[in-house]
């Protein structure tokens, strides 16, 4: 019988990581249901759609030599549902796509896209191209996105991997129209559980047996905060802070887990021409998304922006919530270097004590050595022979009859 | 856009496509120009107008002629650029727009900049050097007697080959010195030979940060290390600037005692700047593909092919960092001075120079790209590279 795969491509900034965690974390409850998320690490999938778009990430791209195939292989050699989850792989263009769909041989593929209204989803991808080291100003940003010709890097690949029609349109191109899922998110002050309920709805999947996963998500930023991580990545750029120590401390430590929890700071938004020109595009895209018969989960209109929120400028921030936000940020800093100085200590603390104990094993077992009659009685021969000649020549033949030539007892 | 008007521009479109595959070159503009396209229409999506120019510029060189065309030109339409860029570009249609709304914007393929074409082009070499079998290794190599020829990586090859021909007299270890700048770029191109990806300008300021020089880039530092070891009176540091290898040859054999006769002028190894470029974004992509033995085994493999003149183009240090550049030459033409070394030649002339040429432009970088990849392409492997099933499009 032939299988099915739930092919979940994007869009980024739409949840796509808590879903990705849940997913991971629950194999189990997975395979209960008939599911199977194929990943031995959580970004076995990520490693699979660079290998397959051939995208370099900051040498993780090493790790994926030959991720696409053997994530392929598992989805053929399945007999259970198969779900692959990655947001970058919206980015595919179409050679991509097919050499993705032909992997899949004769498994069924369906194809899930969740996606959010653009005003939203601009600001979003902004403060993620900050959290990837990017130092572009926000209305620079704004203007390259809204060129009409979308010109360089960081204008194509944000409408690659937002421009929801072209994406269904590359992806959908060799599936029926009702194979291809578009999942709306729900507008703001919507219950947080719609978007997951939507979710495990299209995939088939019954939420209550999954736990939570570890707590992973992609928290966002207000805007002195972002302005801030975009001044930091202006000093550590250029080798100051290489790929690694920049995930760990800005991304991780700085962004996700200190300045994201200042909920009390203004969000991001859109300035009055972007937000006009967003709702322009949003209803040219609802217009072509209702004629392709696509299944939404949800409603198009949720693609369409609500109303304006107020809009604060990141490029001329506050600056005494920037500083506000800069002392948090140092203060996280400094506790996190307090505590990797006490786990020195206590690692060194144990390697110390470890280092006694062996000590005092083997000053004990010398003890016990040194103790033994036999021993007691070759020492007290050893001694005679310094005083007997007769002793020593004994003593001399003995050892090299045995071949040893030391002295020792 | 009418149905009629769609009907018209895929016709003309895919005529175009079989033109190309038939190493045809005319350009879209003109062909869409055209009185009377014969008009084959094939169903299906039109390759990216970026392949679509890559294959046109391809059939343009004059050694397109030398390979099997059409089955490259399919790699190249069948294929995504790596990395990103715009991908997918529809053709531009002078009689309306083809899209349905959305979509990147259509071009005119003969505008695409030359950095996209090479980003198509470095693809398809990727997948001409992965779909190429692995070479059987020879068992051993002949070990040549190693002469102590240290310093400049462009040059000290060539003349260990030349020098290792005759009997030294004496112990002594010459070590090449260039003009710093031009040493700092020879590193840089044999790290891309090695696999980097590091561009020119973030080489130079990593060293300008860490205030350290590559060691065969840091004559002085060659110099004291083998001073260490043979004695300061016994290192030879050999002055040899661009333009002038014979020289530095024949003070090198003097110096060394070794006897040359008429032999010709050394010639440097390694890829110019140019081709150093095309491996970096090369690399970019390999090391994504193959493991890291496969990756050095295909550049290695690929490096004889790169086509161009290496010496076409120079290197220019970025201009915030020749200060500090001058700077550490300075010191280190004083620590020669000082270090009891035997100079042939004037130490001055290791004080970097403003280079009497530019740095490759991207359309250096195509020309070059283009003519290489139909060097791979021609290459004895070509039957099994270019219709090997199973590669990646």
């Amino acid at each position: 019988m032939t299988h099915k795969l739930l092919l979940h491509v994007g869009a980024p900034k739409t949840g796509t990581s808590f879903v990705q965690d849940l997913l991971f974390h629950n194999p189990k409850a997975l395979a209960e249901q008939g599911f199977v998320y194929p990943a031995d690490r959580f970004d076995a999938h990520f490693l699979a759609a660079l290998d397959l778009m051939e995208l370099p990430w900051g040498g993780l791209e090493k790790q994926a030599v030959g991720a696409w195939e053997r994530l392929a292989e598992q989805v053929r050699d399945e007999d259970r549902t198969v779900i692959v989850s990655h947001e970058i792989l919206a980015a595919a263009s179409r050679p991509q796509v097919r050499r993705a769909m032909d992997s899949f041989g004769d498994t069924e593929v369906h194809l899930v896209l969740s996606a959010r209204d653009l005003v939203r989803q601009i600001p979003a991808e902004w403060q993620e191209n900050v959290k990837h080291r990017r130092t572009v100003g926000y209305r620079d940003f704004l203007d390259t996105i809204m060129d009409p010709a979308r010109p360089g890097k960081l204008a194509s690949w944000f409408w690659s991997v937002q421009e929801v029609p072209a994406i269904l349109d590359r992806w959908g191109e060799s599936l029926p129209p009702e194979r291809v899922h578009l999942v709306t998110v729900p507008p703001p002050g919507a219950p947080p559980e719609l978007l997951w309920q939507r979710f495990t709805g299209v995939l088939g999947l019954d939420p209550a047996p999954l736990e939570r996963g570890s707590g992973r998500a992609n928290p966002s930023l207000g805007v002195p905060e972002t302005a801030l991580i975009r001044r930091v990545n202006g000093r550590v750029n250029h080798g100051v802070l290489g790929g690694d120590p920049y995930r760990a401390l800005v991304r991780e430590l700085l962004a996700h887990r200190t300045l994201s929890a200042r909920t009390g700071s203004a969000r991001l938004s859109l300035p009055e021409d972007a937000q006009a020109w967003a709702v322009e595009l949003s209803d040219r895209w609802v217009a072509a998304l209702e004629k392709k018969g696509y299944d939404v989960v949800g409603d198009l209109a949720e693609l369409r922006p609500g109303p304006a929120a107020p809009f604060v400028d990141p490029d001329a921030p506050d600056e005494e919530q920037v500083a506000d936000a800069a002392l948090d940020a140092i203060v996280a800093l400094l506790r996190h270097e307090a505590a990797a100085r006490r786990a020195d200590r206590d690692r060194e603390r144990a390697l110390r004590e470890e280092l006694d104990l062996l000590r005092r094993e083997r000053d004990d077992a010398w003890g016990r050595f040194y103790g033994r009659a036999s021993y007691r009685a070759r020492q007290k021969l050893v001694r005679a022979a310094d005083r007997s000649r007769f002793l020593a020549l004994l003593l001399r033949g003995y050892r090299k009859a045995r071949g040893r030539s030391s002295r020792s007892a | 856009m009418t149905r009629s008007v769609s009907a018209t521009f895929d016709a003309v479109a895919w005529s175009w496509v079989d033109h190309l595959r038939h190493r045809g070159c005319t350009p879209w503009l003109d062909w869409v120009a055209r009185p009377d396209p014969a008009d084959p229409l094939v169903a299906g999506r039109l390759p990216g107008a970026a392949q679509l120019e890559t294959v046109r510029r391809l059939a343009a060189r004059p050694r397109s002629a030398e390979v099997p065309f059409t089955d490259l030109a399919e790699l190249v339409l069948d294929r995504a650029a790596p990395g990103r860029g715009p991908d997918d570009l529809p053709l531009l249609w002078p009689h309306g727009d083809a899209r349905e709304g959305f979509g990147p914007p259509p071009v005119d393929p003969a505008r695409i900049p030359a950095s996209e074409l090479v980003r198509v082009l470095v693809g398809a070499l990727a997948e001409l050097l992965v779909r190429t079998p692995d070479e059987d290794r020879p068992a051993h190599r002949t070990r040549r007697r190693r002469l102590a020829v240290v310093g400049s990586p462009a040059l000290a090859p060539a003349l260990r080959a030349t020098l290792g021909r005759g009997e030294p007299a004496g112990a002594g270890v010459v070590v090449l010195a260039e003009p710093m700048d031009e040493l700092l770029g020879q590193t840089w191109t044999l790290r891309m030979r090695r696999g980097g990806i590091a561009p020119w300008p973030r080489h130079v300021e990593r060293c300008a940060r860490t205030g350290r020089l590559p060691r065969a880039a840091d004559s002085a530092r060659t110099a004291a290390h083998w001073a260490e070891r043979v004695g300061s009176d016994q290192v030879h540091l050999v002055v040899a600037r661009p333009g002038e290898e014979y020289d530095a040859q024949r003070a090198a054999a003097d110096a060394l005692g070794i006897e040359i006769g008429d032999a010709a002028a050394p010639r440097r190894r390694g890829p110019g700047p140019a081709q150093a470029e095309l491996l970096r974004r090369l690399n970019q992509v390999l090391r994504g593909r193959t493991p890291a033995d496969r990756h050095r085994a295909l550049v290695n493999r690929l490096v004889p092919l790169l086509a161009g003149d290496p010496r076409a183009h120079r290197l220019t240090v970025p201009a915030r960092y020749e200060g500090w550049l001058r700077h550490t030459a300075e010191q280190a033409v004083h620590r020669l001075r000082e270090g009891g070394f035997r100079v042939h030649g004037e130490l001055d002339a290791l004080l970097p120079a403003a280079p009497d040429t530019s740095g490759p432009s991207d359309w250096d970088l195509l020309d070059l790209a283009l003519d290489t990849c139909l060097a791979v392409a021609g290459g004895p492997a070509t039957s099994v590279v270019l219709t090997s099933g199973g590669a990646r499009r």
